[in-house]
């Protein structure tokens, strides 16, 4: 990376207005559908690629950039003021961010989650810039083995971390996802199963009613069931966190922003995993891991980290490999492509400058989103002195807004008022909703790769216990097992299980 | 938990590890279903194989659950006075808010988008808030008018 040209072209792109225009209009587009539940990263930048068509390829990057900065930071408001995330990257966010915001912080929590985000992107981009061709090489080991492996271990660590002093009800949570996942046409043989013979089920259950039902709809019957008002006062003090609160951090973020960069690179493990991982290392490596769930910065900062640092590692594969990290980083690819030019390994040796201009784009996305985001924060936790009843109508109808939007059919809003009681159901019983989204997001990843896997030897399946990546992912998943269920056996012997309440 | 320190089954683990081992029976029941072996696949990437996998991984869990609740680990018991109980966990408004969100779902595409949010916001106002028709009324005209310009005209969003 030629660190001259790098600079003299964000200072090009820095002193061009209508540039800077664009990336204003796109963070506060993607700021916006990352607020409302139901609308995503995703969705925010397919749009925007239809509307900016017509745009030179540059100008119409620095839309869709900005857009998915914004996107996935914006997620972090619905998750803190309303334990609603905005996008499946902030349910990790939620774990801390609401409590925080129950106690009075919403503003502090929202500064520091905006800090997080910035730092998260800009540590993303820097490995974008610095270390796109050879971190490329490593996600290239990971085969079909490791990806199911993976897939188990995201929702095995969501389980754990959310099931509160109960692991069981987190694991049956996320098998229950996973499970669910596998309703609609088989990812490799386009087989149809479990569909009752309807022709709306052959898709499966679509992603994005059922993340919005299992948090948003759960969450409108959990606040209309009780008939006391909750208003929540808070401190609006100070919303930038203070330089000193933010270094004493600096390991978290520093360990996030990797973690976040690595599970970017991995093609098709977006934002919620690194978000997910990030969150649980934190928890691992806290002195205080008893805080994690009820309100601790650590926990908050690890999640916004890493959920954001993933969208630079994301990025990597896309422009050295033509191979997306995420859904949204798919849009990106989707739209270089329609605008001629061509990801690829080809892409960084005969036109560096492309990548480069990716990256001074991505600086002053975060820059814009940063400045958007700390501009709105005294507003938007006004919102919280609104009692949550009187939102409920409101929230209701964006959420079958933002699960009709995305393939215009009822049957989907349906499926949202279903997974909506379900997740409803669960967390009265005192399950976790998070490991239930998250093996749903997860299940195709784990049911395609583990037959693909067994198809490549014949129905042997030494890879999946062998092959060094995939062994390490396995001791992982049974160490988690067995110590979470050896400490949940101690937790209870100390304690009754209801004094232990899951954290949605 | 009974006299004489004899524990009973914890009822919301039981309810749960039932129905929880019924559907985990039924997609078992299902996925064996699907033949394991065609000319497209083998057993080892058989539709089936997953699905099955799960469910026999959620039976398991689901026994160990019913296993557990009969230990005595639960959260609550079913005894004399649930109905009073479950009016004061707020049954009946879940119920009413459950009517008018399966209401608005019914009514998507046979009333248009706007009215449909007006009358829903207003009911839903008027129910759990208890404020006045006007200002119900009200405060239903702006979302609606706000829902449909912002998703509809702005975001270009496809709406009912």
């Amino acid at each position: 990376m030629n660190a001259l040209a790098f600079l003299s072209e964000l200072a090009r792109l820095a002193t061009d207005p209508v540039t800077l225009l664009l990336v204003l209009v796109g963070a506060q587009v993607g700021i916006v559908f990352g607020m409302l539940p139901g609308l995503t990263a995703t969705m925010a930048m397919s749009l925007l690629t239809g509307l900016t068509f017509s745009l030179p390829a540059s100008q119409a990057v620095a839309v869709l950039l900005g857009a998915y900065v914004g996107a996935i930071t914006g997620g972090s408001r619905s998750a803190v003021l309303l334990n609603i995330p905005g996008t499946p990257a902030q349910a990790a966010v939620c774990l801390d961010g609401f409590p925080l915001a129950m106690q009075g912080r919403a503003a502090e929590a929202i500064g520091l989650s905006v800090t997080a985000s910035t730092l998260g992107t800009v540590f993303g981009v820097a490995m974008l810039a610095l270390f796109a061709p050879l971190l490329g090489q490593v996600a290239l080991r990971f085969g079909t083995w490791e990806f199911f492996w993976l897939a188990v271990f995201g929702v095995v660590i969501a389980g754990s971390l959310t099931g509160g002093g109960d692991p069981l009800k987190g694991w049956i949570a996320g098998t229950l996802g996973l499970l669910l996942a596998t309703v609609g046409h088989d990812g490799i043989h386009a087989y149809p199963r479990f569909t009752l013979g309807r022709v709306d089920l052959q898709g499966g259950f679509a992603l994005i009613p059922v993340l919005v039902g299992a948090y948003g709809v759960s969450e409108i019957l959990t606040v209309l069931r009780r008939s006391e008002r909750v208003v929540v006062q808070t401190r609006l003090d100070r919303v930038l966190p203070r330089f000193r609160e933010v270094l004493r951090h600096r390991w978290h973020i520093l360990r996030s922003g990797l973690i976040g960069t690595f599970i970017g690179i991995i093609p098709g493990v977006g934002e919620d995993i690194a978000s997910w991982v990030s969150y649980d290392v934190a928890r691992r490596t806290s002195r205080q891991p008893e805080k994690f769930g009820k309100g601790a910065i650590e926990g908050l900062i690890a999640a916004e980290t890493g959920d954001n640092a993933c969208i630079g590692g994301a990025c990597i594969p896309v422009l050295t490999l033509g191979v997306p990290g995420s859904a949204p980083a798919a849009v990106l690819l989707a739209a270089l492509t329609i605008h001629g030019l061509k990801p690829g390994p080809l892409l960084v040796l005969q036109h560096p400058e492309t990548v480069w201009q990716v990256v001074a784009l991505f600086l002053l996305a975060t820059l814009a989103v940063f400045v958007l985001s700390l501009t709105l924060v005294r507003p938007m936790v006004r919102i919280l002195l609104i009692p949550r009843e009187a939102l409920m109508p409101l929230v209701y109808v964006l959420c079958v807004v933002g699960s009709f939007a995305i393939s215009a059919r009822v049957f989907d809003v349906w499926v949202m008022l279903g997974f909506g009681v379900l997740g409803f159901a669960l967390r009265e019983m005192g399950y976790p909703v998070a490991p239930l989204v998250l093996g749903f997001i997860l299940g195709p990843m784990a049911d395609d790769n583990l037959r693909r896997g067994l198809a490549l030897t014949g129905g042997d399946p030494t890879p999946f216990f062998t092959r060094p990546i995939s062994a390490l992912l396995l001791g992982l998943v049974v160490l988690t097992v067995v110590g979470r269920t050896a400490l949940g056996a101690w937790l209870r012997r100390r304690r009754p299980v209801t004094e232990a309440p899951a954290v949605t | 938990m009974s006299e004489g320190g004899k524990k009973e089954p914890a009822p919301a683990d039981t309810l749960a590890g039932t129905g929880l081992a019924a559907l985990a029976g039924g997609f078992l029941i299902a996925a064996l279903g699907i033949p394991s072996s065609t000319a497209l696949w083998n057993w080892y990437d058989s539709p089936g194989l997953t699905p099955a996998l799960l469910a026999g991984v959620l039976l398991v869990q689901a026994a160990v659950l019913l296993v557990r609740s009969r230990g005595g680990r639960g959260v609550e018991d079913v005894g004399p006075g649930w109905v009073e109980r479950a009016r004061s966990w707020g049954v009946g408004r879940v119920l009413l808010a459950l009517v008018f969100c399966v209401g608005f779902v019914v009514f998507m595409g046979r009333v248009p988008f706007g009215v449909l949010v007006a009358a829903f916001v207003f009911c839903m106002t008027l129910a759990f808030r208890g404020l006045d028709p006007l200002r119900a009324a009200l405060l239903a005209l702006g979302t609606a008018v706000g829902v449909t310009v912002v998703f509809g005209r702005l975001f270009f969003v496809p709406l009912p």
